[in-house]
């Protein structure tokens, strides 16, 4: 056995704890000055680890240590009344909802997709003809104010805003192939009486595209209940 | 004239003792889990950090952590192992915070331009051979320092160990002899 076989073995036996060598081992060691000196200082550092791990490893717990550690689990186990922080936070905030709640109905935005409100374009109004009569571009509708309430959230959309003078409407499903059969009715009969008296049957190819028309000198009356 | 029964009232009374029985039973169990563990994490505790006031908080928060999830414990013969785990884990998140503090304000007290150089009587004073072996320990996969750091704790047999880490005594061997042998070829 030559000296790096040796010293690997001594390393692997004192690894493993052994407390004695392998006999052939130990013949090696004991004929090898420079084997019994690795053996010897392996050894040492041996033990300098063992001893160093036990001390950190057994320290005494301190006396303190399980009174402390039970008084924590009473105070953990014990119910705990107190009222979280977030609640009174949370109340206050649904209360300040529920109060503001009717005003933010009745000015927030509505249904978008079914009326677009805009503001006039100064091109097509230089070109808005005074007469009374019926011509193309825009199709007003009048307010409603009193049946607000039973016309639901429609009602915002037929409101004027200040510095608008026109109004544009993009209705959808139905009521978009019925304003297409109003429009087409008024184009031929300038009239609204008559123009109401004689419907207009739109082909069925008609995709509900309406045709542009304006109404001068429009009075908007609200409507009533009688109306309605 | 209708006559009023209250149900409620005595169920929830009902529900309340009964609580309060299954809240006892585990309060006892807990107890004698405790007598019997609490020095034990308090120790791995102190083997990782060997901080004596790290060490008890990391042992309080193992065991109050173990008595809020007792009830998951089907098997209460493995608690110890339980807890051995939650302090290991415990105390080695708090050894890498200690160390990122140490860090930072070694950092902030000494710039990396400084080189403090020691005197030659903070050589003579200071154990060299305890802080290569902390570092040492530290550079060890933490399977195996735990396994070193059971092994070390006087009353336990590598079969407790095993069962603790719930492999066989064989593993438990195998572990010991690599940590034993690279801690020796860090220190040589």
């Amino acid at each position: 056995m030559n000296c790096k076989g040796c010293q690997r073995k001594i390393l692997d036996s004192l690894a493993a704890g052994f407390a004695t060598l392998a006999p052939e081992i130990a013949a090696h060691q004991n004929s090898c000055p420079a084997c019994a000196e690795f053996y010897q200082a392996h050894q040492k550092l041996f033990h300098s680890i063992d001893a160093a791990l036990q001390s950190f490893a057994n320290q005494p717990a301190p006396p303190y240590l399980l009174p402390t550690i039970r008084a924590r689990l009473g105070a953990a186990s014990s119910p705990n009344w107190a009222i979280p922080a977030w609640i009174p936070v949370a109340a206050l905030v649904l209360l300040a909802f529920l109060l503001s709640a009717p005003f933010l109905l009745r000015i927030g935005p509505t249904s978008v997709a079914r009326v677009a409100l805009r503001s006039p374009q100064p091109q097509t109004q230089s070109v808005r003809p005074q007469s009374a009569t019926v011509v193309s571009n825009v199709l007003p509708v009048p307010a409603f104010r009193k049946n607000e309430r039973a016309l639901g959230k429609h009602h915002r959309a037929f409101q004027l805003p200040a510095q608008a003078d026109r109004l544009q409407f993009l209705p959808l499903g139905d009521e978009a192939r019925a304003l297409a059969a109003l429009a087409a009715a008024v184009q031929r009969w300038p009239d609204w009486g008559d123009a109401l008296a004689h419907p207009v049957q739109l082909p069925s190819a008609n995709t509900g595209a309406i045709p542009a028309i304006e109404v001068a000198r429009l009075e908007v009356a609200p409507l009533t209940d009688e109306t309605w | 004239m209708q006559e009023l029964v209250l149900t409620q009232p005595i169920r929830s009374l009902e529900a309340d003792a009964a609580r309060e029985v299954a809240k006892s039973r585990k309060q006892r169990a807990f107890e004698s889990c405790l007598a019997e563990c609490g020095p034990l994490a308090f120790r791995i505790a102190q083997g990782v950090l060997r901080n004596v006031a790290d060490a008890e908080d990391v042992a309080q928060e193992a065991l109050l952590r173990a008595y809020q999830k007792f009830d998951r414990l089907q098997d209460h013969q493995r608690f110890r192992a339980w807890l051995v785990r939650i302090s290991f884990r415990l105390a080695l998140d708090r050894w890498r915070s200690v160390k990122r503090r140490e860090r930072r304000e070694t950092e902030w007290a000494a710039p990396a331009w400084r080189v403090a150089v020691p005197t030659a009587e903070q050589i003579a004073d200071s154990n060299a051979f305890q802080v290569r072996l902390e570092e040492a320990l530290e550079e060890l996969p933490e399977k195996s320092r735990l396994v070193l750091l059971l092994a070390a704790i006087q009353g336990y047999t590598l079969d407790e160990v095993a069962t603790m880490l719930g492999v066989p005594v064989g593993t438990v061997k195998s572990r010991l002899f690599n940590a034993r042998k690279a801690l020796a070829e860090k220190l040589r």
